[in-house]
């Protein structure tokens, strides 16, 4: 096995005397994308910021490929370890090519002249980020979702192997949510970079991650495979609560409804499995025991309802729930 | 990308038509062709012209080229280590030590009746006094401090300590002594006596090298602290060069020159409209022209040529400064 990445040695994050996350022990290697997850004020950020050296830790060692942090002066720590924080870069007069290439900053020399590996290192970037389009635009005038993906690619002009994103996912709209992630995770297949990424989108983490940090509310850290974690039952325990649970079929977190009144459906494929998921939503649980009391039909493209005696009829599925609800 | 060199050499035709401008006219205005043949021939028949040329007019310009320079450059730098349009050479208080320092002067000298306490030389003293005070002060900070912000605060801080004691001196003084006081505040380039000189220009001329080595971390402070960091900028480090160059910049032309205000928040914006770049490789030499034009063309306003008054050099650079700044954001929004 390779050397890892970054090596963590019983490190214990916070602020001043506050603890924040505790104990943590891992190893990263190349290629992978880790994605970390917890609660809101769970530590995300404070345990990137402290591997970035942004942040002292309160106790243990951080070592990159091997070299201890306290070792790194800031200058060498550049060239083991880029970011992407969430700190808003307010910069007029600048192009989207000026901006990435400053990831070349750490291998220029005082005047920052750009050599010509250098060049075509921001270009190869670029294009890898598809972003060519856009090398010639003043960075004021991005769209969110394209200036993430200028953020990303001056990070990896910086040449690193370990990158760290605190919520890139944040601001998004889905389609450039899932986008990113996937972009993510491409850029982790071809590249030998490992990328540490904090996000609250946890189903966007468990299709694309190869590996999971998960940190409860507690501090503590779970550190696995997204199945793995999944299997464990860790996500009930720490994301469950008196109105969501966590469905380890599914993968995604659903309402718990515990009143469910029972109903028959009397139908088969798509159309039942949508009409499940309304019945759900509205409070009953669908069953395939006769049942004369309450029973769905679906019959020439009309929903029939039969319940407490009373037969009715409903073109589409909304109306039957309106009708259900009200009842 | 466009080529820069156009816009230096629009830029440099500016800066020497006001160069020429300015010895040529006063309260004696003389031909462009009699003051070009005086400054070729380091001579002129005319003695009167040799003497107002070399000994008031061109020491005088001289004066105001390093000056704006050096508050457009120390404006720059502020504006880019606090990431805001708004900074200035001021914000660090460095104009409120001098003023503190003037007004103490002048109060003692109403005090104790000691007329010698408002010569030139002593008031020079007292504002270099208070604004080196002010700057060590700063300096202490800046390298304790964890966030920039702090800095902000500690200027303005100073700014109304400073502001306290000269009501005291409006309070306790004789218009006689307000009058020192109001000359001074005014600002002027024509202070400065050739015996100072090399006080005034060697620091300021080593201030404006240093500014132009720094450039590639100034770009890196750009994107905010935590960023630089992490492209391997010593921030602790960067911020005491920083602060140390723009104090030293903006202390030293208040101390010579008087509180002059705008042209460090203005030329700077004027340089980032002019080239549209963020590159302080070319942010600081354009700062550097664009800041002494601004303040040639207000000494030569303020001269008022031909009418024999002179007006308060402050009160020009801010009613030009000002419509300046206005054009260049509103001018943006447009573009925008």
């Amino acid at each position: 096995m390779s050397e890892a990445l970054l090596k963590i040695d019983a490190l214990t994050t916070g602020y001043d005397s506050t603890m924040v996350s505790k104990s943590v022990s891992l190893e990263v290697y190349p290629s992978e994308l880790i994605c970390i997850l917890g609660p809101n004020g769970a530590g995300k950020s404070t345990l990137l910021k402290t591997i970035a050296k942004l942040l002292e830790p309160l106790s243990g060692d951080i070592h990159f490929c091997g070299k201890h942090i306290d070792l790194l002066d800031t200058k060498s720590l550049s060239q083991y370890l880029s970011i992407v924080l969430t700190d808003r870069i307010t910069l007029e007069y600048m192009t989207v090519w000026e901006f990435v290439s400053l990831g070349r900053f750490p291998y220029t020399n005082f005047m920052g002249t750009l050599s010509q590996k250098d060049k075509d290192i921001v270009d190869q970037v670029i294009d890898q980020l598809a972003i060519t389009h856009l090398q010639s635009r003043d960075l004021s005038a991005l769209s969110d979702g394209q200036r993430q993906r200028v953020m990303i690619a001056r990070a990896l002009a910086q040449n690193t192997g370990l990158v760290i994103l605190d919520e890139p996912t944040a601001f998004l709209d889905l389609p450039s949510k899932v986008e990113l992630m996937a972009l993510l995770s491409d850029l982790c297949s071809t590249k030998t970079s490992s990328f540490l990424v904090s996000t609250h989108d946890l189903d966007l983490a468990l299709s694309q991650a190869d590996r999971i940090w998960l940190i409860d509310s507690a501090g503590d850290l779970h550190d696995g495979a997204p199945e793995d974690l999944v299997l464990d039952g860790i996500f009930n325990t720490v994301f469950d609560s008196q109105q969501t649970y966590f469905d380890q079929d599914k993968a995604i977190f659903v309402n718990s409804k515990n009143d469910f009144a029972s109903i028959q459906v009397k139908d088969s494929g798509l159309s039942r499995q949508w009409l499940i998921k309304a019945l759900h939503r509205i409070g009953y649980k669908a069953t395939d025991k006769d049942d004369t009391k309450a029973c769905i039909e679906k019959i020439d493209s009309q929903w029939h309802l039969k319940i407490d005696g009373q037969a009715l009829q409903f073109e589409k599925i909304y109306d039957l729930c309106k009708y259900l609800k009200l009842r | 990308m466009k080529s820069k060199t156009p816009r230096f050499l629009f830029l440099l035709c500016i800066f020497l038509g006001l160069f020429v401008l300015n010895i040529s006219l006063g309260s004696v205005s003389f031909s462009f062709s009699d003051t070009f043949s005086a400054i070729i021939h380091q001579q002129s028949d005319d003695k009167t012209l040799e003497l107002i040329l070399f000994s008031f007019r061109i020491p005088k310009t001289f004066t105001a080229i390093l000056a704006g320079a050096s508050l457009a450059v120390a404006g720059l730098l502020m504006q880019s280590l606090f990431q805001n349009p708004l900074a200035g050479p001021f914000v660090l208080g460095i104009s409120s030590g001098a003023s503190l320092g003037v007004s103490i002067c002048i109060l003692l000298s109403s005090l104790y009746g000691l007329t010698a306490f408002r010569s030139k030389p002593t008031l020079l003293l007292a504002s270099s006094l208070g604004s080196f005070l002010v700057f060590l002060a700063i300096l202490a900070c800046a390298n304790r401090i964890k966030n920039n912000t702090t800095l902000l605060i500690l200027g303005l801080m100073f700014g109304y300590i400073s502001g306290g004691f000269v009501s005291v001196l409006f309070y306790f003084s004789q218009t006689e002594e307000l009058n020192t006081f109001m000359q001074w505040s005014y600002g002027s380039f024509s202070r400065l006596t050739p015996e100072y000189y090399h006080l005034f220009a060697i620091p300021i001329l080593l201030c404006l090298f240093a500014s132009l080595l720094i450039s590639k971390y100034l770009n890196a402070f750009l994107l905010g602290e935590n960023y630089a960091r992490s492209l391997g900028v010593s921030i602790k480090k960067f911020r005491l060069i920083i602060v140390f160059i723009s104090a030293s910049l903006a202390g030293i032309v208040t101390s010579f020159c008087g509180p002059i205000s705008f042209i460090g928040v203005s030329a700077p914006h004027i340089a980032r409209y002019v080239f549209h770049t963020s590159n302080h490789f070319v942010l600081v030499p354009a700062s550097i022209i664009i800041g002494a034009s601004v303040a040639i063309l207000a000494d030569i306003i303020s001269g008022m040529p031909g009418t024999g008054y002179t007006l308060p050099l402050n009160s020009i650079t801010s009613i030009i400064g000002a419509p300046i700044l206005i054009w260049v954001i509103l001018s943006k929004k447009k573009a925008l």
